[in-house]
Order: structure tokens, then C-alpha cells, then sequence
């Protein structure tokens, strides 16, 4: 996937995620981007994660439908999915031993077949993965021996050499030392610049996703309670709205993008307030 | 990649096949193995002949009893236990797979009991012999199924899995308890033989039904196995690889099941080849996945028919059923591998 990638749509129109019969994401329409880093953000519990389960298809809608280019998701072949979008689920397990190169190589899996299982193409992706993830010196290294920031750069390289115009990444810097989770989304950064893919990322920090995303959109109760540029939409009200919590915004040092400083929760906020008057 | 061996056309159209050089390696030696065992067991025995011999009476040539030796009582008994040690492996080692795993296997979590129940409940009850076969896998998948809706459903911790099969098994031994004491008493003999493990007496019809069986469930496996590989990752990394996760599952499941339940017909319960072999395969290999299942199934085929040659001859003029050995020595393993997760806090 060398130069600009073909943009493929994403939309969800009037999505309904429920488990076990209760609906987590609710009557949600929603279109991601093209060639955009969209963050999905907001409390736990919001269905920002379903949302992102929803939208790749792993889990089925109870109301509504996700399109991709178009197709109804969910009546796609799955492996027609797969070479348009990628996801890097939560909490993927590997088996003890398996090579970096042999984890990023199970990543083709959707471009072959019993009798193609290696092709010279599959081998071009897995080398371009390593290089663009740096992990080109792990290849030989067992996934389950490295650090957290290498093993995400590995599972990372994996959905890369899926080469899906679209990659959809369930909150990759959760569990990541600061260090790492910098790693991580300048990575994410670096490619949809260079590569012009269409990412969505669910994340926990409301400044790293002001920081890295062009497109926020903010949950509550299965609902988008605010979405745009995070210049235009990170405000205090939003913060409060949104997380429950009285903030500041100010303009980030280093970026200029809005930054962030929570004060106290919204109820406690007022109490302090009040006690101040 | 330098450790793969690739074979690979480019023109339309386009093939390719890729193989770790380690199961690759291990392959060959296990095969090569297994071959040379084939021809010390069909020369030795309490009736030896001699290598001129042996090959006089593959040939039909050479005297009547020789034929009769090797063709009625050691090609046949030697066969069974290459395919019913390869398949007990190849059985193993999609278990140990889809379960994420190394301590489950067909005999550990009762896949094997049930599969005996069935059997001797057939036996027992002076059913038709035809009939083994298949209430053993009706057996072997109802145990399967139990263990599955008990542990499995929504990815719980690894262990659980080896607990509640321990329980299946506990509770498919008692099943078969209880049927030996309600059996006539040449029935209940001929079953508990056959219930430790034995390929005494093992003939042509054998081989062809453990042939058959691998001829089906073997290609199916090869299909499968990139489904497998993925699903080890996790069910949802899998989906979005686009891998049918709850189909390639139970097809892989009646697979497993498939090939345990027949061994057993042929064999009987015999333990921890199906647990060893994959570990084996995996540590000898250094590879891990789907890649290793055929030199899995090549160490499955050298150890069964090594611990036969080896339970036939030890305490000469008698024999042990092989059932016996391979739990001497696969019990030790499986204990101090448990004992390794445990100490580990079960992270295998």
C-alpha cells in the first residue's frame, strides 16, 4: 500500500449495539472520515469500544446497519471486509513462541488461500510492516518476550500488513508507559500522513486524542454528545457535558491543540464552589 | 524468510505453499524414524525372522507360517499404531490450538472418555461391533460439547478449561465403571482390555477404518489450519482477520473429536500420546501454530509405535498393553508441565 490509499467509507446509519438485550450504543449515526485520524472518546461505559466492535462488524446491530463502501457490513463476506478494514482488538492473546514476523504474517491471512499461502506479495507487506513499525530488528524475537510498547508495535505491524485502507484500533496506548503510548500514536501520526490510511482509535486521554486526532467524536450513554475538529469542540462545556468534570482549556504549549486540566468532578465542583461563597 | 521453506509459482496460477524448516526438519527424522521401527517390529517378535525373511513374506514367497506372521499379526498391529499415533497427535494438537492450551488433550478433558463409554456401553450391552465406531464419536462429541458450554463460552481463563475436562473425565470413568459391573463377565474382560489400551489382536479391518478416517480428516485439517493459526490470536482478532470464528471452530472441534474417536475405537482410551506428541513437535520445531501439526503427527506415529514394539517385549513372553506405557511415560510430563503452570500463575 505504497503512496496515497484509496479512501473506502465508513458510515454507521441509526446503529443499535446491544449486549445481552442491553443496548449500549443507541440509534448512533455516525461517518468516519476518509484519510483522517477519527478518536472515539468519552467515559467508561459510553460504548465508544462497542461503537468500534460495531463499526467492524464483530459485533451484529440490533437496530441500523454499518456501511462499508457502501455494502451493509454485515452481509459482506467477511474476508472482503478484511482487506478493506483492519482492527487491533483490546486484548489479542498470542501463542507462547510466535515470532514477530510470523505474528505481522498472519496478518495477510485475508489475501491468501490453502494453495496461496505465501506469496511474493504477502512477503512485500510483512517487510513494509516491519520497517514502517521499526520492528524490523524484533522479527526473530518471541511476541511474548518483549515489552508492552514492542508487543503493540508488533500487533500494530500485524494489522499493517493487512494493507486495509481502513484501520480500526481499540484503545492501543491503555496499559503503555507514557514513553510508549507516544511511540504508539506518532506511529499511528506517521501513517496517515504518509500513507493517507483512515484510522479510528479509541482512546482514554482526552488530550492525546485533541493532540492526534483531526476528527473527535465524544460519547455518553451510547450517545455522540459532541463532534468535530477537537480545536473547534474541546471546550470546558464539553468537558463538563461529556466526562462530568470541571475543567480548564487552554491551548496545548507544544501543539497549539487544546489541552485539558481537570479541576474536579462536575457535583463536587459546585460543593467547592458553594463553600468558597 | 530465511526459516521458511517457500514453493511458489508466479504465473497465474499463482502458488504457494510455506513450511517452518524446523517442523520440517523434525518431519523427515520422525518419519525416518517411524519407517525404521516399522521394519525392526515386523522382524521381531516372539517368532523372529530375519530381514530376508520378512521381505520374502511381504511378497507372499517363503513359508506359510512367515506370511502369516507378518501378514495376520505384525503389518496389521504396526500400521494401527503408526495411524492411530498419528491421529491421537494431530487430534492433540487441535485441541491444544483451540483451547490456547498445553495441557489440554483429548484423553486430559474426557474426549476419550466419552468416546469409551459409548464404546463399552456398545460392547457391554452385546451391540454390533460396526457400531463402535460411531456411538464412540457420538461419545467423544458429547463430551466435547460438555466441556465446551461449561468452559469455553465467552473466554475464560485458561485453566478452566483442564479443570472442568478433569471433572468429564472423572465423570465418563465412572460411567464406564458402572457399565463393567453391570456387563456379562467375557464382555466386561474383553472391554477393560480393550480400555486400557491395547492394539493386541489389531487387524486389516483396522487399518482401514484408521486409513479412511485419515484420509477424510486429514485434508480437512490442512483446510482448517490457517482458520486455527488465527484463532489462536483471539476470537476477535480472528474476525477481523476474516476468519468465520464459530464455524472454523466447530468444524475444528469435529475434527478433533473425530480422529480421538476413532482412535479409541481401534486402540482404546491410550493417554498422553495426543498430549505429548504436539509438545514435542512444538519444542523440537522451536515453531509454534498450525505448521507443526504434520511433524506432529509423524512423532505421534514414532512414539506409539515405539511404545508398542517396547510394551510387547519387556516382559517377554507376555505383554503389557501399550496403554500402560504411554501413561508411565506421559503422566510425569503432563504433571510437571501442571506444576510449571501453576507455580507461573496458570499464564501459559
Amino acid at each position: 500500500m505504497s503512496a496515497r490509499t484509496p479512501g473506502v467509507g465508513l458510515r454507521s446509519d441509526h446503529l443499535t449495539l446491544a449486549y445481552d438485550g442491553v443496548p449500549i450504543v443507541k440509534d448512533l449515526t455516525l461517518a468516519i472520515p476518509e484519510h483522517r485520524i477519527t478518536a472515539l472518546v468519552g467515559p467508561n461505559a459510553c460504548g465508544k469500544s462497542t461503537l468500534l466492535r460495531g463499526l467492524s462488524r464483530l459485533l451484529r446491530p440490533r437496530g441500523g446497519a454499518v456501511y462499508l463502501d457502501g455494502r451493509e457490513i454485515h452481509r459482506a463476506p467477511t474476508r472482503e471486509v478484511a482487506v478493506k478494514l483492519g482492527l487491533l482488538p483490546q486484548a489479542p492473546s498470542v501463542p507462547e513462541g510466535l515470532t514477530v514476523q510470523d505474528l505481522v504474517g498472519r496478518g495477510r491471512y485475508p489475501h491468501q488461500a490453502w494453495f496461496r499461502q505465501w506469496s511474493a506479495e504477502d512477503e512485500a507487506a510483512v517487510e513494509r510492516a516491519l520497517q514502517l513499525t521499526n520492528t524490523v530488528a524484533l522479527r526473530e524475537r518471541a511476541v511474548d518476550e518483549l515489552s508492552g510498547g514492542q508487543r503493540q508495535r508488533a500487533w500494530i505491524a500485524m494489522a499493517l500488513a493487512q494493507e486495509t485502507p481502513i484501520m480500526l484500533l481499540d484503545e492501543p496506548t491503555t496499559y503503555l508507559d507514557l514513553a510508549h503510548q507516544i511511540e504508539v500514536l506518532d506511529l499511528l501520526h506517521e501513517l496517515n500522513e504518509r500513507e493517507g490510511r483512515t484510522i479510528v482509535i479509541v482512546l482514554h486521554d482526552l488530550n492525546q486524542a485533541a493532540r492526534y486526532a483531526h476528527h473527535l467524536v465524544a460519547m455518553r450513554d451510547g450517545r455522540i454528545q459532541v463532534i468535530g475538529r477537537p480545536a473547534d469542540v474541546v471546550t470546558e462545556a464539553m468537558v463538563r457535558s461529556v466526562f462530568g468534570v470541571e475543567s480548564r482549556v487552554m491551548p496545548d504549549p507544544v501543539t497549539g491543540t487544546p489541552m485539558v486540566i481537570a479541576r474536579a468532578r462536575a457535583e463536587r465542583a459546585d460543593s467547592v464552589e458553594a463553600v468558597r461563597q | 524468510m530465511h526459516d521458511h521453506l517457500v514453493l511458489r509459482r508466479d504465473q497465474r496460477p499463482a502458488i504457494s505453499f510455506r513450511i517452518g524448516m524446523g517442523s520440517l526438519v523434525v518431519l523427515a527424522a520422525a518419519l525416518a524414524g517411524t519407517l525404521a521401527l516399522l521394519a525392526v517390529g515386523v522382524g521381531s517378535g516372539d517368532y523372529p525372522l530375519s530381514p530376508i525373511d520378512v521381505v520374502a513374506a511381504i511378497v507372499g514367497q517363503g513359508d506359510e507360517r512367515h506370511q502369516f506372521v507378518v501378514w495376520t499379526l505384525r503389518l496389521p498391529r504396526l500400521l494401527s499404531a503408526v495411524l492411530v499415533g498419528a491421529a491421537f497427535a494431530v487430534s492433540g494438537a487441535i485441541f491444544q490450538s483451540l483451547t490456547r492450551n498445553p495441557l489440554v488433550a483429548p484423553d486430559i478433558i474426557g474426549i476419550n472418555g466419552g468416546a469409551s463409554v459409548a464404546a463399552v456401553a456398545v460392547i457391554v450391552l452385546g451391540g454390533p461391533s460396526a457400531l463402535i465406531a460411531p456411538a464412540a464419536f457420538v461419545g467423544g462429541l458429547v463430551a466435547a460439547i460438555a466441556v465446551y458450554l461449561l468452559a469455553w463460552r465467552g473466554g475464560v481463563g485458561r485453566m478452566r478449561i483442564v479443570l472442568i475436562g478433569i471433572g468429564v473425565a472423572a465423570l465418563t470413568t465412572a460411567g464406564v465403571d458402572y457399565l463393567l459391573t453391570r456387563g456379562e463377565i467375557v464382555e466386561v474382560q474383553r472391554a477393560t482390555i480393550w480400555l486400557v489400551g491395547s492394539l493386541y489382536g489389531s487387524g486389516w479391518s483396522d487399518v482401514g477404518l484408521m486409513a479412511g478416517t485419515l484420509a477424510v480428516l486429514l485434508p480437512a485439517t490442512f483446510l482448517l489450519a490457517r482458520g486455527l493459526n488465527m484463532l489462536q490470536l483471539g476470537d476477535d482478532a480472528a474476525a477481523g482477520l476474516g476468519v468465520q470464528t464459530e464455524r472454523t471452530r466447530l468444524a475444528l472441534l469435529l475434527v478433533g473429536v473425530g480422529l480421538a474417536a476413532v482412535s479409541v475405537t481401534v486402540a482404546g482410551p491410550i493417554g498422553f500420546v495426543a498430549f505429548i506428541a504436539p509438545h514435542l513437535a512444538r519444542r523440537l520445531a522451536r515453531a509454534s501454530g498450525s505448521g507443526i501439526i504434520p511433524a506432529a503427527a509423524a512423532i505421534g506415529a514414532l512414539l506409539l509405535i515405539l511404545a508398542d514394539i517396547v510394551a510387547r517385549r519387556i516382559i517377554d513372553p507376555a505383554e503389557i498393553p501399550v496403554g500402560i506405557l504411554t501413561v508411565l511415560l506421559g503422566a510425569p510430563y503432563f504433571l510437571w508441565l501442571l506444576a510449571r503452570t501453576s507455580r507461573s500463575g496458570g499464564g501459559l
